[in-house]
């Protein structure tokens, strides 16, 4: 059996990885589509910060050691009329280049937490010094 | 999306969200080196094997396994967009928006490994070419199961094109019309023959023979111009190409190793043991006149072993072994326990096993011991 991997459509365009050290908690939502994760931005030349929930990661652009081709299946049907009594249609597949991936974003530093700024009372702050 | 990701200016940011479609792809991350991603843009690659193997990834001249890495970190995948959504959130500032695709949990790693080519010989011997000699053509209606055209072969064969082109030419296969066929010894040894008492006939110089001439000598026996050639080409050398009146032909020396080898085989697969002597004697009245059989030539297809006095030969072909190293070797052990680097080391030619010598492999598994420095080296199993 043979399976063609090819390039699709722009098969060439470059895609981007963010890659977290950890895994992303959901709370408060049914379904993830449009649901927005965070934050992310570029601090200087190569430091970026991503800020998810009260937490803030802090990562660099990295160049992958070897390029990575994103692949997708593909089946085609043999597009010939099919009696429904026979055997089923022949099917074949092929994988195709949907992207390409040289470099990620990648943050493995322990999240900072965040505090919140979002009170707007003022809460009386003890004084430190005695007088 | 992407680019806007990847190029995010000093002092910008993006906002990452899940995007409306996240989920209902499925994508597989492929990792490969720059020139196999340059012949996977260009002319593509082949994923290539039945139900029951491991597959494997083609490009035109390599064959790599494929494994799977799998990540515990989480991965998110944003692809380029035509459509940059821009805002303004309460600042004032513009942002933009990447939307997340899909994750991912591992990536796909390739690894150069020999190609899978024990089906070949099997696929090929299934019917052996012979020509039918006293009708002169071959049936038109003759069944077509258990024969295999180029392209049957690609599918059926782990192996890359060109691993798949050196494997038939290693099996002296040809190609007759749109399949290709390994040629039955014994119609071959009867073809040779011919070729040999024409040479004597037309006095005709083994080192030196015309294409053209022997052709034309054959067909009256009946074998077709095709098989000639193909003969030629497996017991010789192309020559030259000589220039007669308006005629061309290519010349061809015949192999003295390959043809006595040859008469060599057939003997052995009479018997499969004989007395050396006795041998020696039988291989020479054979062989045609001019030709020398030494017994260098049947190194990695018979074994010499001393019993006594008497020195015995066995038929022992390399092409009867494994392909694969770890199986090669426990088969080698399994003739024999003990092994001399001279006896063993023509057994050990063909493995091919990309990224490993065969010291590495030696030193992996056999076990080498030396009684005496001026002694040879003797290897076992490990």
């Amino acid at each position: 059996m043979q399976i063609p991997v090819k390039c699709g459509c722009g098969g060439c365009e470059e895609w981007a990885m963010v890659e977290l050290q950890g895994s992303l908690d959901i709370q408060h939502a049914t379904s993830l589509q449009n649901l927005s994760i965070g934050s992310l931005c570029r601090t200087s030349a190569n430091k970026y910060k991503f800020v998810i929930g009260y937490h803030e990661l802090e990562g660099t652009k990295v160049a992958l050691k070897k390029p990575i081709a994103i692949l997708k299946k593909i089946k085609h049907s043999d597009g010939m009329e099919i009696d429904p009594q026979l055997a089923a249609t022949p099917v074949s597949v092929e994988m195709q280049v949907v992207g390409i991936i040289r470099h990620k974003l990648l943050f493995k530093t322990r999240p900072k937490a965040l505090i919140s700024k979002v009170e707007a009372k003022p809460k009386r702050m003890p004084t430190l010094l005695g007088h | 999306m992407a680019a806007e990701v990847l190029n995010l200016k000093p002092a910008s940011s993006a906002t990452v969200s899940y995007g409306d479609a996240f989920g209902s792809e499925d994508f597989k991350l492929l990792e490969v080196d720059e020139p196999i991603l340059k012949e996977l843009l260009q002319d593509g690659l082949t994923i290539k094997g039945g139900p029951d193997d491991e597959a494997v990834l083609c490009t035109s001249a390599a064959t790599y396994a494929i494994k799977y890495v799998s990540t515990s970190n989480t991965v998110l995948l944003i692809p380029p967009s035509e459509k940059i959504t821009n805002g303004n959130n309460d600042d004032g500032m513009g942002f933009t928006m990447a939307q997340v695709v899909a994750t991912s949990s591992g990536h796909l790693e390739l690894v150069e490994t020999a190609p899978q080519l024990d089906n070949l010989k099997t696929l090929l011997n299934q019917r052996p070419y012979v020509e039918d000699l006293e009708g002169g053509q071959m049936q038109e209606d003759e069944p077509l199961e258990g024969l295999y055209s180029w392209d049957d072969l690609t599918t059926m064969v782990q192996a890359s094109d060109r691993q798949l082109k050196e494997a038939l030419k290693a099996l002296n296969a040809v190609q007759i019309g749109d399949y290709w066929r390994v040629v039955d010894e014994r119609f071959m040894q009867g073809l040779l023959e011919v070729i040999f008492l024409s040479a004597v006939q037309h006095d005709w110089d083994l080192k030196c023979l015309q294409e053209a001439a022997v052709v034309q000598a054959l067909k009256d026996d009946c074998y077709s111009p095709q098989i000639v050639r193909h003969c030629l080409s497996c017991y010789g050398k192309k020559g030259s190409t000589l220039l007669n009146d308006c005629k061309t032909s290519h010349l061809w020396e015949l192999d003295d190793t390959k043809v006595c080898l040859h008469y060599a085989k057939l003997l052995l697969h009479d018997s499969a043991k004989w007395k050396l002597e006795e041998f020696m004697k039988e291989w020479r009245r054979t062989t045609p006149a001019g030709m020398e059989p030494s017994i260098e030539m049947l190194r990695g297809e018979a074994l010499v072993e001393k019993l006594g006095p008497e020195s015995w030969l066995q038929l022992y072909s390399i092409s009867s072994l494994p392909t694969k190293p770890a199986d090669r070797f426990s088969a080698l052990f399994k003739e024999r326990a003990k092994w001399e680097w001279d006896d063993l080391e023509p057994y050990l030619r063909d493995m091919q096993t990309p990224g490993q010598s065969v010291e590495a492999m030696l030193l992996k598994y056999t076990r080498k011991t030396q009684p005496t420095a001026s002694s040879a080296a003797i290897y076992t199993a490990r």
